[in-house]
Protein backbone atom coordinates (compact mmCIF):
# COMPACT_ATOMS: atom_id res chain seq x y z
CA UNK A 1 0.00 0.00 0.00
CA UNK A 2 3.08 2.57 1.01
CA UNK A 3 6.10 1.71 -0.48
CA UNK A 4 9.28 2.37 1.76
CA UNK A 5 10.18 5.64 0.09
CA UNK A 6 7.20 7.18 1.14
CA UNK A 7 7.73 9.05 4.31
CA UNK A 8 5.44 6.12 6.49
CA UNK A 9 5.23 7.74 9.54
CA UNK A 10 3.49 10.92 8.07
CA UNK A 11 1.08 9.42 5.85
CA UNK A 12 -0.02 7.09 8.69
CA UNK A 13 0.25 10.01 10.90
CA UNK A 14 -2.33 11.84 8.49
CA UNK A 15 -4.48 8.82 8.40
CA UNK A 16 -4.98 8.19 11.61
CA UNK A 17 -5.45 12.19 12.22
CA UNK A 18 -8.21 12.09 9.12
CA UNK A 19 -10.71 10.03 11.82
CA UNK A 20 -9.45 12.52 14.37
CA UNK A 21 -8.36 10.33 16.59
CA UNK A 22 -4.87 11.69 16.86
CA UNK A 23 -2.52 13.08 15.67
CA UNK A 24 1.50 13.74 14.71
CA UNK A 25 2.36 17.32 13.43
CA UNK A 26 5.81 16.48 13.41
CA UNK A 27 5.12 14.05 10.79
CA UNK A 28 3.43 16.77 8.88
CA UNK A 29 6.24 18.78 9.10
CA UNK A 30 7.95 16.39 7.27
CA UNK A 31 5.92 16.00 4.82
CA UNK A 32 5.39 20.00 4.09
CA UNK A 33 9.25 20.54 4.04
CA UNK A 34 9.83 17.94 1.63
CA UNK A 35 7.50 18.53 -0.87
CA UNK A 36 6.44 22.77 -0.32
CA UNK A 37 8.85 23.30 -3.32
CA UNK A 38 7.15 21.28 -5.54
CA UNK A 39 3.66 22.77 -4.59
CA UNK A 40 4.97 26.34 -4.09
CA UNK A 41 7.02 26.26 -7.97
CA UNK A 42 3.69 24.96 -9.38
CA UNK A 43 1.71 27.68 -7.99
CA UNK A 44 3.90 30.59 -8.80
CA UNK A 45 4.07 29.29 -12.00
CA UNK A 46 0.25 29.41 -12.45
CA UNK A 47 -0.47 32.53 -10.10
CA UNK A 48 2.27 34.93 -11.22
CA UNK A 49 3.24 36.72 -7.76
CA UNK A 50 4.49 35.33 -3.70
CA UNK A 51 1.62 36.19 -2.50
CA UNK A 52 -1.15 34.48 -4.31
CA UNK A 53 1.31 31.64 -4.68
CA UNK A 54 1.64 31.01 -0.57
CA UNK A 55 -2.56 31.87 -0.39
CA UNK A 56 -2.57 28.08 -2.61
CA UNK A 57 0.03 27.02 -0.69
CA UNK A 58 -1.44 27.29 2.47
CA UNK A 59 -4.96 25.68 1.16
CA UNK A 60 -3.21 23.21 -0.23
CA UNK A 61 -1.34 21.73 2.76
CA UNK A 62 -4.47 22.39 4.66
CA UNK A 63 -6.89 20.00 1.76
CA UNK A 64 -4.02 17.17 2.73
CA UNK A 65 -3.42 17.47 6.27
CA UNK A 66 -7.22 16.96 5.87
CA UNK A 67 -7.88 14.64 2.72
CA UNK A 68 -4.97 12.46 3.94
CA UNK A 69 -7.21 9.87 4.98
CA UNK A 70 -8.51 9.10 1.60
CA UNK A 71 -5.14 8.95 -0.46
CA UNK A 72 -3.89 5.39 -1.35
CA UNK A 73 -0.19 5.10 -2.30
CA UNK A 74 3.40 5.97 -2.76
CA UNK A 75 5.75 8.80 -3.60
CA UNK A 76 4.87 9.25 -6.87
CA UNK A 77 1.38 8.85 -6.27
CA UNK A 78 1.52 11.18 -3.25
CA UNK A 79 3.60 13.46 -5.62
CA UNK A 80 0.82 13.29 -8.48
CA UNK A 81 -2.01 13.94 -5.96
CA UNK A 82 -0.76 17.36 -4.46
CA UNK A 83 0.30 18.86 -8.23
CA UNK A 84 -3.00 18.24 -9.20
CA UNK A 85 -4.58 19.63 -6.31
CA UNK A 86 -2.38 22.33 -6.25
CA UNK A 87 -3.40 23.21 -10.08
CA UNK A 88 -6.69 22.80 -9.53
CA UNK A 89 -6.33 25.05 -6.61
CA UNK A 90 -4.81 27.66 -8.81
CA UNK A 91 -7.28 27.76 -11.60
CA UNK A 92 -9.97 27.61 -9.09
CA UNK A 93 -8.59 30.95 -7.67
CA UNK A 94 -8.28 32.06 -10.60
CA UNK A 95 -11.77 31.73 -12.17
CA UNK A 96 -13.36 32.59 -8.83
CA UNK A 97 -10.66 36.05 -8.81
CA UNK A 98 -9.25 35.35 -5.74
CA UNK A 99 -6.29 36.87 -6.89
CA UNK A 100 -4.47 39.36 -4.59
CA UNK A 101 -4.65 41.53 -8.00
CA UNK A 102 -5.96 41.48 -11.42
CA UNK A 103 -3.67 39.46 -14.30
CA UNK A 104 -4.12 41.91 -16.70
CA UNK A 105 -2.13 44.14 -13.60
CA UNK A 106 0.48 41.40 -13.14
CA UNK A 107 0.89 41.15 -16.62
CA UNK A 108 1.93 44.95 -17.32
CA UNK A 109 4.06 44.87 -14.09
CA UNK A 110 5.95 41.49 -14.64
CA UNK A 111 6.03 39.35 -12.06
CA UNK A 112 5.87 40.65 -8.32
CA UNK A 113 9.55 39.73 -6.83
CA UNK A 114 8.92 38.26 -3.51
CA UNK A 115 8.13 41.19 -0.60
CA UNK A 116 11.01 39.12 1.30
CA UNK A 117 14.37 38.60 0.33
CA UNK A 118 15.29 35.56 2.40
CA UNK A 119 12.75 33.76 0.19
CA UNK A 120 14.42 33.76 -2.52
CA UNK A 121 16.73 30.85 -3.25
CA UNK A 122 20.54 32.00 -3.52
CA UNK A 123 20.90 30.75 -7.37
CA UNK A 124 17.61 32.60 -7.87
CA UNK A 125 18.91 35.95 -6.84
CA UNK A 126 21.68 35.20 -9.76
CA UNK A 127 18.71 33.96 -12.33
CA UNK A 128 20.16 36.25 -15.33
CA UNK A 129 18.38 39.72 -16.24
CA UNK A 130 17.58 38.26 -19.50
CA UNK A 131 15.65 34.99 -18.14
CA UNK A 132 14.27 38.26 -15.91
CA UNK A 133 13.04 40.30 -18.76
CA UNK A 134 11.86 37.06 -21.12
CA UNK A 135 9.16 36.19 -18.58
CA UNK A 136 7.73 39.65 -18.41
CA UNK A 137 7.78 39.72 -21.95
CA UNK A 138 5.87 36.78 -22.13
CA UNK A 139 3.77 37.62 -19.17
CA UNK A 140 3.17 41.37 -21.02
CA UNK A 141 2.20 39.93 -24.67
CA UNK A 142 -0.05 37.16 -22.94
CA UNK A 143 -3.46 36.96 -21.87
CA UNK A 144 -4.33 34.87 -18.68
CA UNK A 145 -5.77 32.72 -20.72
CA UNK A 146 -3.17 31.94 -23.06
CA UNK A 147 -0.91 32.21 -20.19
CA UNK A 148 -2.09 29.42 -18.20
CA UNK A 149 -2.61 27.24 -21.24
CA UNK A 150 1.23 27.96 -21.82
CA UNK A 151 2.11 26.62 -18.46
CA UNK A 152 -0.12 23.64 -18.17
CA UNK A 153 1.41 22.06 -21.26
CA UNK A 154 4.91 23.51 -21.71
CA UNK A 155 5.52 23.81 -17.58
CA UNK A 156 3.65 21.04 -16.08
CA UNK A 157 3.62 18.82 -19.18
CA UNK A 158 -0.23 17.90 -19.38
CA UNK A 159 -1.97 16.24 -21.86
CA UNK A 160 -3.98 18.26 -23.96
CA UNK A 161 -6.73 16.60 -22.81
CA UNK A 162 -5.79 17.44 -19.23
CA UNK A 163 -5.78 20.58 -20.32
CA UNK A 164 -9.13 20.97 -21.53
CA UNK A 165 -10.50 19.03 -17.82
CA UNK A 166 -8.43 21.30 -16.15
CA UNK A 167 -9.52 24.94 -17.43
CA UNK A 168 -13.10 23.43 -18.25
CA UNK A 169 -12.74 23.81 -22.24
CA UNK A 170 -13.05 21.43 -25.13
CA UNK A 171 -9.85 20.43 -26.40
CA UNK A 172 -9.91 21.55 -30.00
CA UNK A 173 -10.21 25.31 -28.10
CA UNK A 174 -6.96 23.90 -26.64
CA UNK A 175 -5.10 23.47 -29.65
CA UNK A 176 -5.90 26.93 -31.03
CA UNK A 177 -5.30 28.45 -27.93
CA UNK A 178 -1.25 27.41 -27.57
CA UNK A 179 -1.33 27.71 -31.52
CA UNK A 180 -2.63 31.39 -30.99
CA UNK A 181 -0.38 31.70 -27.93
CA UNK A 182 2.98 30.67 -29.77
CA UNK A 183 1.88 32.92 -32.85
CA UNK A 184 1.94 35.58 -30.21
CA UNK A 185 4.83 34.77 -28.78
CA UNK A 186 6.96 34.52 -31.98
CA UNK A 187 5.88 37.76 -33.35
CA UNK A 188 7.06 39.33 -30.42
CA UNK A 189 10.40 37.88 -30.18
CA UNK A 190 10.97 38.87 -33.82
CA UNK A 191 9.72 42.13 -33.18
CA UNK A 192 12.49 42.54 -30.18
CA UNK A 193 15.44 40.82 -32.30
CA UNK A 194 14.21 43.59 -34.88
CA UNK A 195 14.70 46.53 -32.11
CA UNK A 196 17.79 44.93 -30.94
CA UNK A 197 19.56 45.04 -34.15
CA UNK A 198 18.38 47.97 -35.04
CA UNK A 199 19.80 49.56 -31.81
CA UNK A 200 23.32 47.88 -32.94
CA UNK A 201 23.01 49.36 -35.98
CA UNK B 1 -1.34 20.35 -47.85
CA UNK B 2 -1.24 24.30 -48.13
CA UNK B 3 1.31 26.03 -46.43
CA UNK B 4 -1.63 27.92 -44.11
CA UNK B 5 -2.98 24.05 -43.03
CA UNK B 6 0.46 22.86 -41.99
CA UNK B 7 1.04 25.75 -40.05
CA UNK B 8 -1.98 25.69 -38.00
CA UNK B 9 -0.85 22.22 -37.04
CA UNK B 10 2.68 22.38 -36.64
CA UNK B 11 2.34 23.28 -32.58
CA UNK B 12 -0.25 19.94 -32.05
CA UNK B 13 1.99 18.37 -34.34
CA UNK B 14 5.58 18.83 -31.74
CA UNK B 15 3.50 18.28 -29.22
CA UNK B 16 2.57 14.80 -30.31
CA UNK B 17 -1.36 15.82 -30.06
CA UNK B 18 -1.73 15.33 -33.70
CA UNK B 19 -3.65 12.61 -35.43
CA UNK B 20 -1.96 9.75 -37.42
CA UNK B 21 -3.06 11.20 -40.66
CA UNK B 22 -2.24 14.72 -39.70
CA UNK B 23 1.15 13.54 -38.92
CA UNK B 24 1.57 11.90 -42.27
CA UNK B 25 0.41 15.11 -43.96
CA UNK B 26 2.24 17.56 -42.40
CA UNK B 27 5.17 15.36 -42.74
CA UNK B 28 4.76 15.07 -46.45
CA UNK B 29 4.71 19.07 -46.61
CA UNK B 30 8.02 19.55 -44.56
CA UNK B 31 9.76 17.52 -46.76
CA UNK B 32 8.89 20.01 -49.51
CA UNK B 33 8.51 23.36 -48.28
CA UNK B 34 11.37 25.27 -46.90
CA UNK B 35 9.53 28.21 -45.30
CA UNK B 36 7.23 25.61 -43.26
CA UNK B 37 10.36 23.92 -41.61
CA UNK B 38 12.04 27.34 -41.01
CA UNK B 39 8.68 28.08 -39.13
CA UNK B 40 8.87 24.82 -37.31
CA UNK B 41 12.35 25.47 -36.16
CA UNK B 42 10.84 28.50 -34.67
CA UNK B 43 8.07 27.09 -33.20
CA UNK B 44 10.08 24.79 -30.99
CA UNK B 45 12.27 28.09 -29.91
CA UNK B 46 9.42 29.66 -29.00
CA UNK B 47 8.37 26.82 -26.47
CA UNK B 48 12.13 25.99 -25.40
CA UNK B 49 12.02 29.75 -24.46
CA UNK B 50 8.78 29.63 -22.78
CA UNK B 51 9.84 26.78 -20.65
CA UNK B 52 13.40 27.65 -20.09
CA UNK B 53 11.47 31.00 -18.73
CA UNK B 54 9.10 29.55 -16.42
CA UNK B 55 11.13 27.20 -15.11
CA UNK B 56 13.63 29.77 -14.37
CA UNK B 57 10.90 32.33 -12.21
CA UNK B 58 9.74 29.04 -10.81
CA UNK B 59 13.00 28.29 -9.02
CA UNK B 60 12.94 31.39 -7.90
CA UNK B 61 9.75 30.98 -5.60
CA UNK B 62 10.19 29.40 -1.70
CA UNK B 63 7.60 29.61 0.94
CA UNK B 64 8.05 32.19 3.45
CA UNK B 65 8.22 30.92 7.90
CA UNK B 66 4.84 32.66 7.78
CA UNK B 67 3.00 30.07 5.23
CA UNK B 68 3.94 27.05 7.86
CA UNK B 69 2.85 29.00 10.87
CA UNK B 70 -0.42 29.87 9.57
CA UNK B 71 -0.81 25.79 7.94
CA UNK B 72 0.45 24.84 11.08
CA UNK B 73 -2.17 27.16 13.21
CA UNK B 74 -4.91 26.13 11.51
CA UNK B 75 -3.90 22.50 11.25
CA UNK B 76 -3.64 22.43 15.84
CA UNK B 77 -7.40 23.75 15.34
CA UNK B 78 -8.24 20.53 13.82
CA UNK B 79 -6.91 18.67 16.90
CA UNK B 80 -7.70 20.22 20.05
CA UNK B 81 -10.43 22.39 19.66
CA UNK B 82 -12.48 20.48 16.31
CA UNK B 83 -13.77 17.94 18.88
CA UNK B 84 -14.72 21.44 21.48
CA UNK B 85 -16.85 22.32 17.88
CA UNK B 86 -18.56 18.81 17.65
CA UNK B 87 -20.11 19.49 20.80
CA UNK B 88 -21.60 22.63 19.89
CA UNK B 89 -25.27 21.34 19.42
CA UNK B 90 -24.87 19.89 23.33
CA UNK B 91 -23.90 23.34 24.34
CA UNK B 92 -26.81 25.18 22.86
CA UNK B 93 -28.81 22.55 24.37
CA UNK B 94 -27.30 22.47 27.75
CA UNK B 95 -27.30 26.85 27.76
CA UNK B 96 -31.52 26.60 26.83
CA UNK B 97 -31.75 23.71 29.53
CA UNK B 98 -29.69 25.85 32.17
CA UNK B 99 -32.20 28.93 32.05
CA UNK B 100 -34.69 26.63 34.18
CA UNK B 101 -31.75 25.21 35.99
CA UNK B 102 -29.99 28.50 37.79
CA UNK B 103 -32.40 29.73 40.19
CA UNK B 104 -32.43 34.06 40.72
CA UNK B 105 -30.83 34.55 37.64
CA UNK B 106 -31.66 34.49 34.31
CA UNK B 107 -30.11 32.68 31.80
CA UNK B 108 -28.90 36.28 29.68
CA UNK B 109 -26.54 37.17 32.38
CA UNK B 110 -25.46 33.86 33.05
CA UNK B 111 -22.52 34.80 29.84
CA UNK B 112 -20.38 32.28 28.16
CA UNK B 113 -18.31 31.12 30.46
CA UNK B 114 -20.74 30.32 32.96
CA UNK B 115 -22.46 28.31 31.01
CA UNK B 116 -19.95 26.31 29.63
CA UNK B 117 -18.71 26.03 33.32
CA UNK B 118 -22.11 24.16 34.25
CA UNK B 119 -22.38 22.22 31.44
CA UNK B 120 -18.62 20.96 32.12
CA UNK B 121 -19.05 19.90 35.83
CA UNK B 122 -22.61 18.29 34.21
CA UNK B 123 -20.67 16.33 32.25
CA UNK B 124 -18.26 15.60 34.65
CA UNK B 125 -20.84 14.77 37.21
CA UNK B 126 -22.27 12.54 34.92
CA UNK B 127 -19.36 10.59 34.21
CA UNK B 128 -18.47 10.13 38.09
CA UNK B 129 -21.46 8.93 38.86
CA UNK B 130 -23.05 6.76 36.09
CA UNK B 131 -19.87 4.38 36.48
CA UNK B 132 -20.61 2.81 39.45
CA UNK B 133 -23.78 3.82 40.44
CA UNK B 134 -27.51 3.62 39.95
CA UNK B 135 -27.94 7.02 39.53
CA UNK B 136 -30.58 8.39 36.95
CA UNK B 137 -27.50 9.64 34.02
CA UNK B 138 -26.13 6.34 34.91
CA UNK B 139 -29.44 4.60 34.17
CA UNK B 140 -29.91 6.90 31.64
CA UNK B 141 -26.59 6.58 29.70
CA UNK B 142 -26.66 2.28 29.69
CA UNK B 143 -30.34 2.77 28.63
CA UNK B 144 -29.01 4.80 25.20
CA UNK B 145 -26.13 2.72 25.18
CA UNK B 146 -28.15 -0.67 24.50
CA UNK B 147 -30.51 0.75 22.37
CA UNK B 148 -31.11 -0.54 19.06
CA UNK B 149 -32.15 2.54 17.72
CA UNK B 150 -29.17 4.52 19.11
CA UNK B 151 -26.66 1.63 17.51
CA UNK B 152 -28.55 2.00 13.91
CA UNK B 153 -27.95 5.84 13.87
CA UNK B 154 -24.80 5.54 14.52
CA UNK B 155 -23.88 2.62 12.06
CA UNK B 156 -24.02 -0.58 12.90
CA UNK B 157 -20.41 -1.55 12.52
CA UNK B 158 -20.23 0.80 15.89
CA UNK B 159 -20.20 0.51 19.12
CA UNK B 160 -22.19 3.68 21.15
CA UNK B 161 -19.36 5.65 23.51
CA UNK B 162 -21.35 7.70 26.22
CA UNK B 163 -20.30 11.19 26.42
CA UNK B 164 -22.27 13.21 28.51
CA UNK B 165 -25.40 12.38 30.47
CA UNK B 166 -28.34 14.81 32.23
CA UNK B 167 -31.30 13.85 33.55
CA UNK B 168 -34.24 16.64 33.62
CA UNK B 169 -37.68 16.05 34.86
CA UNK B 170 -37.33 12.31 34.51
CA UNK B 171 -35.91 12.52 31.37
CA UNK B 172 -32.18 11.59 30.51
CA UNK B 173 -30.58 13.54 27.44
CA UNK B 174 -27.93 11.45 26.38
CA UNK B 175 -24.79 12.06 23.86
CA UNK B 176 -23.83 9.22 22.44
CA UNK B 177 -20.94 9.26 19.54
CA UNK B 178 -19.99 5.61 17.88
CA UNK B 179 -16.49 3.94 18.40
CA UNK B 180 -15.82 4.26 14.78
CA UNK B 181 -15.94 7.89 13.91
CA UNK B 182 -16.32 10.87 16.47
CA UNK B 183 -18.31 12.68 12.95
CA UNK B 184 -21.34 11.19 13.60
CA UNK B 185 -23.07 11.63 17.54
CA UNK B 186 -26.39 11.29 18.47
CA UNK B 187 -28.56 12.62 21.21
CA UNK B 188 -31.10 10.11 22.65
CA UNK B 189 -34.10 11.21 25.41
CA UNK B 190 -34.88 8.62 27.40
CA UNK B 191 -37.73 7.99 29.70
CA UNK B 192 -36.85 6.87 33.07
CA UNK B 193 -40.15 5.88 33.73
CA UNK B 194 -40.93 3.40 31.20
CA UNK B 195 -37.00 2.56 31.08
CA UNK B 196 -36.53 3.58 27.31
CA UNK B 197 -35.62 5.54 24.65
CA UNK B 198 -38.52 7.47 23.22
CA UNK B 199 -36.19 9.79 20.69
CA UNK B 200 -33.06 9.33 18.69
CA UNK B 201 -31.66 12.43 17.02
CA UNK B 202 -28.62 12.38 14.85
CA UNK B 203 -26.23 15.38 15.03
CA UNK B 204 -24.78 16.35 12.15
CA UNK B 205 -22.09 18.86 13.32
CA UNK B 206 -20.43 18.81 10.25
CA UNK B 207 -23.32 20.28 8.09
CA UNK B 208 -23.00 23.43 10.02
CA UNK B 209 -21.77 26.27 7.91
CA UNK B 210 -17.77 26.03 7.66
CA UNK B 211 -15.63 28.86 7.37
CA UNK B 212 -13.76 28.23 4.08
CA UNK B 213 -9.73 28.00 4.13
CA UNK B 214 -9.63 31.53 2.98
CA UNK B 215 -11.28 32.72 6.10
CA UNK B 216 -9.40 30.47 8.37
CA UNK B 217 -6.31 32.65 7.06
CA UNK B 218 -7.85 35.47 7.88
CA UNK B 219 -9.22 34.54 10.73
CA UNK B 220 -5.66 34.02 12.03
CA UNK B 221 -4.51 36.88 10.58
CA UNK B 222 -6.45 39.27 11.99
CA UNK B 223 -5.84 37.37 15.30
CA UNK B 224 -2.11 37.85 15.23
CA UNK B 225 -2.04 41.30 14.29
CA UNK B 226 -4.68 42.22 16.77
CA UNK B 227 -3.60 45.03 19.50
CA UNK B 228 -6.41 43.00 22.22
CA UNK B 229 -4.66 39.81 21.87
CA UNK B 230 -1.19 41.21 22.55
CA UNK B 231 -1.85 42.00 26.34
CA UNK B 232 0.82 39.66 28.41
CA UNK B 233 -2.14 37.06 29.70
CA UNK B 234 -2.88 36.18 26.03
CA UNK B 235 0.47 36.53 24.64
CA UNK B 236 1.85 33.67 22.83
CA UNK B 237 -1.15 31.50 23.07
CA UNK B 238 -2.45 28.85 20.25
CA UNK B 239 -4.95 29.67 18.07
CA UNK B 240 -7.63 26.91 17.92
CA UNK B 241 -10.60 26.21 16.09
CA UNK B 242 -12.15 28.89 13.76
CA UNK B 243 -15.56 28.77 13.17
CA UNK B 244 -19.02 30.44 12.34
CA UNK B 245 -20.79 31.43 15.38
CA UNK B 246 -24.16 30.85 16.18
CA UNK B 247 -24.48 34.78 16.34
CA UNK B 248 -23.49 34.85 12.51
CA UNK B 249 -26.39 32.26 11.68
CA UNK B 250 -29.26 34.69 12.83
CA UNK B 251 -30.14 32.02 15.22
CA UNK B 252 -30.96 32.58 19.48
CA UNK B 253 -27.57 32.23 20.40
CA UNK B 254 -25.47 31.84 23.56
CA UNK B 255 -23.27 34.38 22.23
CA UNK B 256 -25.90 37.14 21.87
CA UNK B 257 -26.47 36.68 25.77
CA UNK B 258 -22.53 38.16 26.08
CA UNK B 259 -23.41 41.20 23.87
CA UNK B 260 -22.35 40.65 20.48
CA UNK B 261 -24.12 42.11 17.76
CA UNK B 262 -25.62 39.58 15.58
CA UNK B 263 -24.02 39.48 11.68
CA UNK B 264 -23.20 37.59 8.78
CA UNK B 265 -19.22 38.35 9.28
CA UNK B 266 -18.48 37.84 12.07
CA UNK B 267 -16.05 34.38 13.03
CA UNK B 268 -15.35 33.03 16.42
CA UNK B 269 -11.86 31.76 17.60
CA UNK B 270 -10.60 29.50 20.20
CA UNK B 271 -7.47 30.83 21.74
CA UNK B 272 -5.57 28.63 24.55
CA UNK B 273 -2.89 29.14 26.87
CA UNK B 274 -2.10 26.78 29.40
CA UNK B 275 -5.33 25.96 31.49
CA UNK B 276 -6.53 29.16 30.40
CA UNK B 277 -9.33 29.58 27.18
CA UNK B 278 -10.88 32.62 25.55
CA UNK B 279 -13.34 32.77 22.78
CA UNK B 280 -12.33 35.67 20.37
CA UNK B 281 -14.95 37.11 18.34
CA UNK B 282 -14.14 38.84 14.59
CA UNK B 283 -15.39 40.82 12.23
CA UNK B 284 -14.30 40.05 8.80
CA UNK B 285 -15.57 42.73 7.07
CA UNK B 286 -13.83 45.56 9.36
CA UNK B 287 -10.60 42.90 10.01
CA UNK B 288 -11.36 43.81 13.83
CA UNK B 289 -11.15 42.04 16.82
CA UNK B 290 -15.40 42.73 18.55
CA UNK B 291 -14.77 40.70 21.71
CA UNK B 292 -12.43 38.35 23.77
CA UNK B 293 -14.43 36.26 26.50
CA UNK B 294 -12.52 34.18 28.30
CA UNK B 295 -13.93 30.94 29.66
CA UNK B 296 -14.46 30.01 33.15
CA UNK B 297 -14.25 26.41 32.41
CA UNK B 298 -13.48 23.98 29.41
CA UNK B 299 -15.33 20.33 28.83
CA UNK B 300 -13.45 17.46 29.21
CA UNK B 301 -12.18 15.99 26.16
CA UNK B 302 -13.90 13.08 24.89
CA UNK B 303 -11.98 9.69 26.55
CA UNK B 304 -13.59 5.72 26.29
CA UNK B 305 -12.76 5.78 29.98
CA UNK B 306 -16.25 7.80 30.26
CA UNK B 307 -18.08 4.62 28.79
CA UNK B 308 -20.73 3.05 31.41
CA UNK B 309 -18.75 -0.28 33.04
Amino acid sequence: MINSHVHPSLVQALRVNAVNERQDPAAFEVVYNRHKGLVMKTAFALMGNIHDAEDVLQEVFINVYRSAGKFAGGETEFKAWLRRITINKCLSNHRHKRTSRSFDQLRDEGFEPPEDESSLQPEAKCMAEEERQDIQRMLQCLDRRHYLAMVLRYYLELSYEEIAEALQIPVGTVRSRLHNAIGILRREFRAREETDREVRS
Amino acid sequence: MICQNVSRLLVAYLDGEATAEECFEIEAHLAICAPCRSELAGTIEVQRKFRNAVEAMAKSASASPKAWNAIRRAVESDSWAGRIGLLRPLLDKAASRLRGMVSGRPAWKLGMGSILAVAGVVALAAAISWVASDAPTAVAAQIAQDDPQVREALGSDSQPLVLVAEVVEGTGNVLVRGSTSSLIMVMASVDLNLRQVTRVERLEPLSMPQLTDAERLQVARIAHEAPDLRNPAIEGAHFGKAFIPFAAQGKTSIEANVGLTPSSNIAALEVRKGERTWLVYLDLDRETVEKVLELQCWLPPFHPSLKPS
